[in-house]
């Protein structure tokens, strides 16, 4: 199926792409270093934080 | 839109995306992966996918001089992804520290086209930013605006 996407312009769905690789990690290096470097934080509030501070020094 | 790009396939998840990259090399299929880590996080990963064996790698040189048009298609890829996971937020980082260079220079000539729909942040000494050009970024964050 072709679609027209905004912001792309026509895009291709596969629908055996879905299960070519399922079950399967891929990238996994990166995989784990995302996962470790989320561990134990609470990236929402930070980005709240880093726009908040952004607001305040803007001039 | 981002104009300059390679045609996509995508899964019916809207979370693999596949292209293939044309150049002096030869056709070298890429592969965008869209990685859920937890509640709204998702890991963005991206690399090669060797023609013979089918195996991904994304610490390969292709060299197929045509890096401008690849980041861009994988930029677009941002752009399809977010419009159908709303709310989500997409970490990204290169497999390389000279990668997350390349990927930071990229975002920032496309920071005009990205901010018109997106928040970027930047990801440096343990400290999340909005975006700045020209800073050395670790990692980067985006999420719709």
């Amino acid at each position: 199926m072709l679609k027209e996407t905004k912001s792309s312009g026509k895009i291709k769905i596969d629908p055996s792409l879905s299960n070519k690789y399922k079950g399967t990690t891929l990238f996994k290096d990166k995989f784990d270093w995302a996962v470790n470097h989320i561990k134990d934080r609470d990236i929402e509030k930070e980005i709240m934080e880093a726009l908040k501070k952004e607001r305040i020094t803007k001039p | 839109m981002i104009e300059n790009k390679y045609d996509i396939i995508v899964s019916e998840d809207w979370l693999v995306y596949e292209f293939t990259s044309i150049g002096p090399k030869g056709l070298i299929p890429k592969v965008v992966i869209y990685q859920h880590l937890e509640g709204k996080l998702y890991n963005l990963a991206f690399g090669d996918k060797d023609g013979t064996t089918g195996n991904l790698d994304d610490l390969v040189i292709s060299d197929n001089k045509d890096t401008e048009i690849v980041l861009a298609t994988v930029a677009s890829t941002i752009f399809d992804f977010f419009e159908n996971y709303h709310g989500t937020i997409v970490l990204a980082k290169g497999s390389t520290k000279s990668r997350t260079r390349l990927y930071r220079r990229h975002l920032a000539h496309l920071l005009e086209i990205i901010e018109q729909d997106f928040i970027l942040l930047g990801e440096l000494n343990g400290e999340v930013e909005r975006f700045q050009k020209n800073k050395d970024y670790t990692s980067f964050l985006i999420r719709k605006a």
